[in-house]
């Protein structure tokens, strides 16, 4: 987990700045962007392995920066969250490359193994 | 209630159950960050360690709770969403369970929700069905001796069905009786609700809501 280099990117500060201070706990590189701006400046600044995006966000939605990020970067890969399964924004984004759509409130454990799992899919794509 | 009441009603439910998930789920970060912080300190752990512990286990508790609720809150809001749409019998049967269960609580019954794996699909203004199946319940849980319950059972038959049936020794009174008109109207409206059901090809139709006096 040590190498890992993950981006949050959630408009709920409190939520993902805790998660941040969690999986830094776990010794992973961890940036955090509020919004869709600030996400797409960080992806290009410093780009990371893993985003992990909301999909509900005010101004830029969860599926733009998706689609950005894909455009400009798609050996990065994205997980994103949703408040409820099943719902169609997810299967869009689903369908426009996320890796994975994870349930908030989340479980950490499943979130470090999906983030593990797009790492693993990420190394066989490079190789 | 008027659709485009019922769609306004909905939309802001829905969007409300939103903005309660993040609210969980700072709760449920930040006890999982504190639960982190206790590990950290591993032996060192103060004298009072075990009860901080079981009291974050009682809040995680209540998260999973609210999480489930606002889950079932959402779904409900949304079958505002159109006058028709294509609803599994099984999924409003859950629902409504979940609904009855806390007022039918009150009155010291059970509601029992039967559903099936295979997905038993009409055609229907889902929320018309979703209140005709929570009035019959509400109604049949006035008709119950305390203990008893009321069963919501999705048939596979010839027709996409909801069976709801009561205990008949835990009634107050007879089907027949005093009561029969109560059953009469309930009848009158399932066969209201029925008569909306659109017809669609390789789709069952017929009885949606069936009771079993």
């Amino acid at each position: 987990m040590q190498d890992w280099k993950v981006l949050l990117v959630d408009d709920e500060r409190e939520f993902v700045s805790t998660l941040a201070e969690r999986l830094s706990m776990r010794k992973m590189q961890v940036q955090v962007a509020n919004d869709g701006e600030q996400a797409l400046k960080k992806v290009e600044t410093d780009p990371p392995q893993v985003v992990v995006l909301d999909l509900m966000m005010p101004g830029m939605s969860g599926l733009e920066v998706l689609d950005r990020i894909k455009g400009k970067s798609p050996e990065i890969e994205i997980i994103l969250l949703t408040g409820m399964g099943g719902s169609a924004e997810a299967a869009r984004g689903i369908h426009q490359g996320a890796f994975d759509c994870l349930v908030k409130p989340l479980n950490i454990d499943k979130l470090i193994e999906r983030i593990g799992d797009a790492l693993k899919k990420q190394s066989g794509m490079a190789s | 209630m008027e659709p485009d009441k019922a769609a306004f009603m909905g939309k802001v439910t829905a969007g409300i159950t939103h903005e309660l998930k993040n609210v969980l789920a700072i709760i449920k970060e930040s006890v999982g960050l504190m639960e982190d912080l206790i590990a950290l300190d591993g032996e060192n752990a103060f004298p009072d360690k075990d009860r901080f512990l079981l009291t974050m286990s009682r809040i995680m508790a209540q998260v999973t709770r609210g999480v489930d609720l606002s889950t079932r809150l959402n779904g409900f809001a949304h079958s505002a969403d159109e006058t028709k749409a294509l609803v599994d019998l099984s999924e409003a049967v859950e629902l409504t369970g979940h609904l009855c269960r806390r007022p039918a609580r009150l009155k010291g019954m059970t509601v029992n929700a039967v559903t099936r794996e295979e997905p038993e699909t009409v055609m229907v203004d889902p929320m018309v069905l979703q209140m005709m199946l929570y009035q019959s319940v509400e109604w049949l849980t006035g008709l119950l001796s305390p203990g008893a319950g009321v069963n919501l059972e999705v048939a596979h038959d010839e027709t996409s069905t909801v069976i709801i049936s009561t205990e008949k020794e835990a009634r107050r009174g007879d089907a027949d009786g005093p009561d029969a008109l109560q059953w009469e109207t309930l009848e009158a409206t399932a066969r209201f609700l029925d008569a909306s059901v659109e017809k669609i090809e390789g789709q069952r139709s017929g009885m949606c809501i069936r009771f079993l006096r």
